[in-house]
């Protein structure tokens, strides 16, 4: 079991500690999200289009297929960061 | 691919288009909820299986008492409720920010189209718990000119219809249509904000003239923008819902939506009391508000509790275990009676009517 929460058993439920770090975590992770939407918003429309201006990422609305990938996508990322956090104090063995 | 909006909820505008930033942003928000629902769902599961539940529901304190013993060496509602804190506290400015990269688009939409005739009752009016413990939104609810809007069209939108259960709009449908006459001709809704539930009160007595009272200047300037596009006009006064200053029995249907758990008991009573004065002999009072604990699962009881201590609901536990029907009564309404008109008691609708002849 990686990190503080070894040392710490109860350290999830002082929310007054835990609230700063699950900030920055949740920050990054939320950036890291924008971007990963706009990479997919680049790469679909350079499918589609060959090439593309900066307004026509702003102004993209995903629809059909695609909003659903994209849907797909930010629900396993999300998930995967909180069942990790979830079972972060849970050994293989 | 085409620039459409995807889906566009009941009562919300088509033409609502943020950039990449605001729309992944706000979207990010909504996965997170979803995101924990596992988590939540296994968490619940551990509590039914356990005996902290058994206490019921009658006595909330307790009840969570035995859970948090249970869940002492639990870390899960730590995570849920530090993702729930962060969620909520940057619900709002994430949506300021989502605006305001698109201001120019949409400031023309979210503009009232006649700001000056909506009236004051003043700030000496305003109450102490509006400024310190209501409900919280980062910022506050006048803290930014369109705030209306951007609670309405993008924080119901991306995170508040997809993360609750039902179909939000169609309840406050369904509470609309429960008031026993068809005929009102003054309808007052208190606590109104964007005009939610006095559309639908609009839509099912067209007949009637609406008021809507609220605390919020922006919000109620964006109801009258809704209300405009719908074809309608309606009075619209920022005041206390216990203390509108509008003239006495002026309405035959005094009515309100999810308003009384955003306040303190004292001033639930000054509502019903307000409420009673508002109305003519005869008129019916409907309030909507959250199920009370004692008609909740345990688990349910239990959650919303806890949700509301990591969801700024100062006031939600005074309001899910006050007598309202009792309320009414003391405030001199009298064939009070209470409707659970959903799963799990919600919502929640007490109804009441103002004696022919006032009491002696």
């Amino acid at each position: 079991m990686p990190g503080f929460a070894k040392d710490d058993a109860v350290y999830l439920t002082r929310p007054e500690h835990m609230d700063a770090l699950f900030a920055i975590t949740m920050e990054l992770a939320s950036e890291l999200w924008v971007t990963r939407d706009r990479l997919a918003v680049i790469e679909q429309l350079l499918q589609e289009r060959g090439g593309l201006s900066r307004q026509d990422i702003e102004q993209t609305q995903p629809q059909g297929e695609f909003a659903e990938r994209l849907a797909e996508e930010r629900q396993r990322f999300l998930t995967r960061i909180f069942e990790s956090a979830s079972r972060a104090g849970e050994s293989e063995g | 691919m085409t620039t459409a909006q995807p889906t566009v909820p009941d009562g919300m505008r088509a033409d609502v288009e943020l950039a990449q930033r605001g729309r992944s942003e706000m979207q990010f928000l909504q996965a997170m909820r979803a995101g924990l629902r596992p988590v939540q769902a296994r968490l619940r599961t551990r509590l039914e299986e356990g005996s902290a539940l058994s206490s019921g529901t009658e006595d909330i304190a307790r009840l969570r008492a035995e859970v948090d013993e249970e869940l002492a060496q639990d870390a899960d509602p730590g995570l849920i409720g530090a993702a729930l804190r962060w969620n909520r506290s940057v619900l709002t400015p994430r949506a300021i920010d989502a605006f305001d990269e698109r201001a120019e688009d949409l400031t023309p939409k979210a503009t009232a189209p006649a700001a000056g005739d909506i009236t004051d009752r003043g700030d000496e009016a305003v109450p102490r718990y509006w400024r310190y413990e209501f409900h919280g939104t980062t910022g506050g609810w006048d803290g930014h000119e369109h705030m209306g809007f951007i609670h309405h069209e993008l924080v119901y939108r991306y995170l508040l219809v997809p993360s609750f259960p039902g179909d939000i709009f169609g309840q406050r449908a369904a509470v609309a249509r429960l008031a026993p006459r068809q005929d009102y001709a003054d309808i007052c809704d208190l606590g109104c904000g964007t005009g939610q539930f006095t559309m639908k009160l609009a839509q099912t007595y067209p007949e009637a003239r609406i008021t809507g009272v609220d605390l919020s200047t922006s919000e109620l300037r964006y109801a009258q923008r809704r209300a405009a596009e719908a074809g309608l006009e309606w009075d619209l006064h920022r005041a206390p819902a216990e203390d509108t200053g509008l003239p006495s029995e002026g309405f035959d249907l005094v009515a309100s939506f999810i308003l009384l758990h955003e306040m303190p008991p004292h001033a639930i009573r000054g509502v019903f009391a307000e409420a009673l004065r508002l109305l003519r002999p005869g008129g019916d009072l409907v309030f909507s508000d959250v199920a009370p604990y004692r008609l909740r699962s345990p688990y349910q009881a239990w959650y919303d509790d806890w949700d509301a201590e990591n969801g700024h609901e100062p006031w939600w536990r005074t309001a899910a275990t006050i007598d309202l029907a009792e309320v009414a009564r003391e405030a001199g309404f009298t064939d009070v009676r209470q409707e659970a008109l959903g799963k799990e008691s919600y919502p929640w609708v007490t109804l009441a009517r103002k004696p022919e002849q006032e009491r002696e």
